[in-house]
């Protein structure tokens, strides 16, 4: 899981089929409100409900894996069957820490290469 | 062109990630698509409800919703009407394949999915309603997926063919090429018309794509001694013809 990319800057485009920045930076910008979003309101949480956590991992796996999230997208499907099982609450507490920490680094690592395209 | 223009399907995305949809709409408008989204179940069925010309939905198994899961949008769906739903799973295990089936999929297909793949079984649930226009009003959203031709048995929900007390698994493209042959036996197809169903475009005279699918078919159905045989006819296309008096195997 450590090998996984945080983020793969080609990823969105060549799953759109485009290389229009404009479009593809509306994508980034839609996923970084939700992850900006998800990390203001605490949505991950392991004090949540377990189903609540469960349906909030699974909803984030398909963005992650549109933008190219994948790091991100291996701990919620890792979260995800954790909830579904009922696995011990210190496991999911690990998996909502690193979750937060890994929206942090894909929000910048996003930022980042929105900047980089912006000053070209 | 005008006639593609014309002919863009309406296709409803029910799933409660926005993102995904939205993708997903993108990815379905260069394939000359028209989409509409929808995030919650309660959007989906107002959809339905409001646009009689929809021609598909593909819907989210899971859909997060406390009132209403995929599965039971699925059903409610089936019951206004005949639109054929595409469900997406996060897994292919049986009890998951089954529950679709049962609540009226047409098809189902396993997250993440390849685009291309999606839109070969888009292709073949538009197929499928569009043979039957005018029975609409009249069926129940069951309509057989098995088509019979002599001794010859194609399977639409098991994408499989059998004959002989023998069956083959057949791919999405092999499905399209002789569903559309054996819906019209003894009459020719067009490679025109054969290359729009299978690809979705105008047929590229260069290809011998279209040669090569139906020769693998062809041999699938020989393989299985079945006294049916795929015929092409210069100029005209493709022609499948049923010989009962004929026994394959001796080739005479």
């Amino acid at each position: 899981m450590d090998n996984e990319a945080v983020f793969s800057p080609e990823h969105l485009g060549e799953i759109l089929e485009t290389d229009d920045w404009d479009v593809i930076s509306e994508f980034y910008s839609m996923f970084c409100m939700q992850l900006e979003s998800m990390l203001n309101n605490e949505s991950i949480n392991s004090d949540r409900d377990s189903e609540c956590l469960r349906q909030e991992a699974h909803r984030m796996i398909s963005s992650c894996n549109t933008v190219g999230a994948f790091r991100l997208s291996k701990l919620f499907s890792t979260l995800e069957s954790a909830c579904k099982t009922n696995t011990e609450s210190q496991l999911i507490e690990d998996l909502s820490g690193q979750i937060q920490e890994a929206m942090k680094e894909t929000l910048s690592s996003i930022q980042a290469v929105q900047k980089k395209r912006s000053e070209t | 062109m005008i006639e593609e223009a014309m002919q863009k399907d309406l296709v409803l995305i029910v799933d409660d990630d926005p993102l995904f949809c939205k993708a997903l709409g993108y990815q379905l408008q260069k394939r000359h698509y028209q989409c509409l989204q929808a995030n919650t179940p309660e959007q989906a069925l107002e959809h339905v409800a409001n646009h009689p010309g929809l021609q598909a939905v593909i819907l989210d198994y899971f859909l997060g919703s406390k009132t209403l899961d995929g599965l039971a949008v699925c059903r409610k769906i089936s019951a206004l009407g005949n639109t054929p739903v595409i469900m997406l799973t996060s897994n292919n295990d049986t009890q998951t394949i089954v529950s679709c089936l049962d609540a009226g999929a047409a098809q189902y297909i396993v997250k993440p999915c390849d685009i291309e793949e999606l839109t070969a079984r888009l292709r073949a649930v538009l197929r499928q309603s569009q043979a039957r226009p005018n029975n609409q009003q009249h069926e129940s959203a069951t309509s057989s997926p098995i088509i019979q031709l002599g001794p010859l048995v194609l399977n639409l929900l098991e994408r499989s063919m059998s004959c002989n007390s023998s069956t083959l698994s057949l791919t999405e493209k092999e499905i399209a090429v002789l569903e559309a042959l054996m819906q019209k036996p003894g009459v020719p197809t067009s490679r025109n018309h054969l290359y729009r169903l299978v690809y979705g475009k105008s047929f590229d005279y260069e290809s011998r794509a279209m040669d090569v699918l139906v020769g693998r078919v062809r041999r699938k159905i020989e393989s299985l001694g079945c006294n049916i045989s795929i015929l092409a006819v210069r100029g005209e296309g493709y022609i499948l013809q049923y010989n009962p008096h004929q026994t394959h195997c001796n080739g005479n």
